[in-house]
C-alpha cells in the first residue's frame, strides 16, 4: 500500500479523494522551501507525503492541476515532478530578493546622483515581482460589466469586493498601505 | 545642450541687467524630469545675491513656454503671493543652450520628506505653512482669468464639466479595466457640487513644490502645469495621501491639518466650502490614478520607454484605494 500520510489530510485515501487536501495544503507552503519530486508518490493511487514537506506551492500547484486533462494522478503525478525539477534553486524569488539587495546596498551608492533614483526604483520593482511570484492567486469575483451607472445596491455591494481586489494589488505593490484607510482618513478629518 | 556655467552666466546677466555681473559656485539642484535648477551665486556691482536658473534644455519636452511661465510667475508675485521673484529670463535658446529663467535665491528645503521632518522638529511650522499655503493661494485666486496668458485655455463649461471630461477620457484609455476607478467616477457625477466661478490656479501646489524653511513657507515652485479652474483643485491637491510621505495622521503634506490650511485661506480673501474641498479630493485621487497608468502606458507603447514610467503603472492601485477610502458609504469623510 505505502500510503504512510504525515502532513496533513488523511491516510488511506484514494489520490482523487486526496487531491483537495493536498491542494488546500499545497496553498500553504511558503515559496521557496525545497521540494522534491518525492514529495508526492503516488503508489496504488494514494499518496504519500513525508513529513515536513506537506505544504507545496500554490500557483505552481494549480498550474499543473489546470495543464492535466480530467486531473488524472497519472499527469499531476507526472507533471509535479516535471515542474519540480524544471528550475534550479535558487527559485526566482530567491533571485530577485538578491537582486533588490545588491542594487540598494551596492548600486545605488556607487551610482551617479541622476541615476540612483532609477537604481532603487528597480530594487523595488524586484521586490514587488517576488511578492507577486509568491501571492496567493486572487480570488475571482463577479463584477457587472460597468459600475459607472448601476443602481446603489449594486454600487454597494460592489464596493467591498473591489476593495478586496484592490488591497490584494497593493499586497504586491506596495505592502501595508492598506493599513490607512477609509475610517483612519476621516479621523484625521474630523 | 545647456551651455550654463559661470562665463556664459556672468556674460549674459551683465547685458540684461546692465550691470557688473560676475557668477561663482554653480550648483545644481534636484530637478524634474524635463528642466535643469541650478543654484549660483552672482556678484552684481559689487552687492552680493543668491539666484537659480530654471532651462529648459529640450523645448519640445515643456508643458508651457518660459515666457508664458515667467508671465504666471510675475501675476503670483503682483498677487503676493509666495514666489520666488523673476529677475531675468530669455526664450533663446542661442544664449545658453535652451529657454530659461532667472529667480531669487530662497533658502530651504524642497524634497516633501525633509519638508516633514523640519516641521517636525519645528513647533508650529506645519501650521504655519500651511496657512501661509492657504493665503497665498487665496491671492491667486481672487485674481481674475484675465491676468493669465491669452494662449490659456479656458474651459467651456464649469470646472467640474471638464475634470469629469478628462476622467472619462483617461478612462477610455487605460490598458485594463479599473472596477475602482468606474465606483468613484459614479460617485464623482452623481456628487457633482454646484457650478463655481473659474479663476487662475497653480495646478500642482504640494509638499514637494514648496520650499520650506525655519521661518515657514519660503516659495511655491513649478508653475508649468498652471491653468485656469476650480481653487478646490489646488486645495484638496495638497491633501492627497501621496504627499504625506507615510505620516498619514496630517493630512495636509504630512505637516498640518486642514483647518490650518482653511484659516489661510480664509484670511488671504478665500471661501472655504468642505464639500467642494471633499470631492476635488476624490476627484485628483482619480486624476492621478488615471496619470500614473498613462504613464505605464506611454512606457508599452514606447512613446516614453522609461522604467520609472513602468514603475508608475504600479502605483495605480495606491491611488485606487485612496479613492475608495474617501467614498465608503460607511464612513465618508467630508
Amino acid at each position: 500500500m505505502g500510503h504512510r500520510r504525515q502532513g496533513p489530510g488523511s491516510a488511506g485515501l484514494t489520490f482523487l479523494q486526496l487531491a483537495p487536501i493536498l491542494c488546500r495544503a499545497a496553498l500553504r507552503r511558503p515559496y521557496g522551501l525545497p521540494a522534491t519530486p518525492a514529495t508526492f508518490q503516488l503508489e496504488n493511487n494514494l499518496v504519500h507525503v513525508p513529513s515536513g514537506q506537506s505544504q507545496p506551492d500554490e500557483s505552481r500547484v494549480y498550474r499543473l492541476c489546470q495543464g492535466v486533462s480530467g486531473f488524472n494522478t497519472k499527469g499531476y503525478a507526472r507533471m509535479f515532478c516535471v515542474d519540480e525539477l524544471s528550475t534550479d534553486r535558487p527559485t526566482a524569488v530567491e533571485l530577485l530578493e538578491i537582486m533588490a539587495a545588491t542594487l540598494s546596498q551596492t548600486v545605488v551608492p556607487a551610482t551617479a546622483p541622476h541615476a540612483q533614483h532609477q537604481a532603487r526604483v528597480v530594487a523595488n520593482l524586484c521586490r514587488v515581482l517576488g511578492r507577486e511570484l509568491a501571492a496567493d492567486k486572487p480570488t475571482t469575483v463577479s463584477i457587472p460589466p460597468s459600475l459607472r451607472d448601476v443602481d446603489n445596491a449594486t454600487a454597494d455591494d460592489a464596493y467591498g469586493h473591489i476593495l478586496e481586489l484592490v488591497r490584494a494589488k497593493l499586497a504586491v505593490n506596495k505592502p501595508g498601505y492598506d493599513a490607512h484607510g477609509a475610517a483612519q482618513e476621516r479621523d484625521i478629518v474630523a | 545642450m545647456s551651455r550654463i556655467n559661470e562665463t556664459t552666466l556672468g556674460s549674459y546677466l551683465s547685458t540684461a541687467l546692465q550691470s557688473d555681473v560676475t557668477v561663482a559656485n554653480l550648483a545644481p539642484v534636484t530637478a524634474g524630469a524635463r528642466r535643469i535648477n541650478v543654484l549660483f551665486d552672482a556678484t552684481i556691482d559689487d552687492a552680493h545675491r543668491g539666484l537659480c536658473i530654471t532651462q529648459l534644455p529640450n523645448e519640445g519636452d515643456a508643458f508651457r513656454s518660459i515666457p508664458d511661465e515667467v508671465q504666471w510667475l510675475n501675476l503670483a508675485h503682483t498677487a503676493d503671493m509666495n514666489v520666488a521673484e523673476v529677475v531675468a529670463w530669455s526664450d533663446d535658446a542661442s544664449v545658453l543652450g535652451g529657454p530659461f529663467f532667472i529667480t531669487q535665491q530662497i533658502h530651504g528645503v524642497t524634497i516633501p520628506k525633509h519638508v516633514i521632518e523640519l516641521c517636525s522638529a519645528t513647533p508650529g511650522l506645519g501650521s504655519k505653512v500651511a496657512f501661509q499655503l492657504g493665503e497665498s493661494l487665496a491671492k491667486l485666486h481672487v485674481r481674475s482669468i484675465d491676468e493669465v496668458p491669452a494662449d490659456v485655455e479656458r474651459p467651456p463649461g464649469t470646472a467640474v464639466d471638464a475634470a469629469l471630461a478628462w476622467i472619462d477620457e483617461g478612462i477610455s484609455e487605460l490598458l485594463q479595466r479599473s472596477p475602482a476607478f468606474e465606483l468613484v467616477v459614479r460617485w464623482l457625477t452623481n456628487n457633482q457640487p454646484p457650478p463655481a466661478p473659474i479663476t487662475p490656479i497653480h495646478g500642482d501646489t504640494r509638499n514637494g513644490n514648496i520650499i520650506v524653511n525655519e521661518n515657514g513657507l519660503g516659495a511655491i515652485l513649478d508653475w508649468e502645469t498652471a491653468h485656469i479652474g476650480e481653487p478646490f483643485e489646488d486645495l484638496a491637491w495638497l491633501a492627497q495621501r501621496m504627499w504625506r510621505v507615510r505620516n498619514d495622521h496630517l493630512e495636509i503634506g504630512g505637516f498640518a491639518d486642514r483647518s490650518d490650511l482653511r484659516s489661510g485661506y480664509e484670511a488671504g480673501g478665500g471661501t472655504w466650502s468642505d464639500e467642494r474641498f471633499h470631492w476635488w479630493k476624490v476627484y485628483r485621487c482619480v486624476w492621478w490614478g488615471l496619470g500614473l497608468a498613462r504613464q505605464g502606458r506611454q512606457h508599452l507603447d514606447g512613446t516614453f520607454r522609461s522604467v520609472i514610467m513602468a514603475a508608475s503603472g504600479r502605483r495605480v492601485a495606491e491611488l485606487e484605494w485612496d479613492a475608495l477610502c474617501l467614498i465608503d458609504p460607511g464612513v465618508r469623510s467630508t
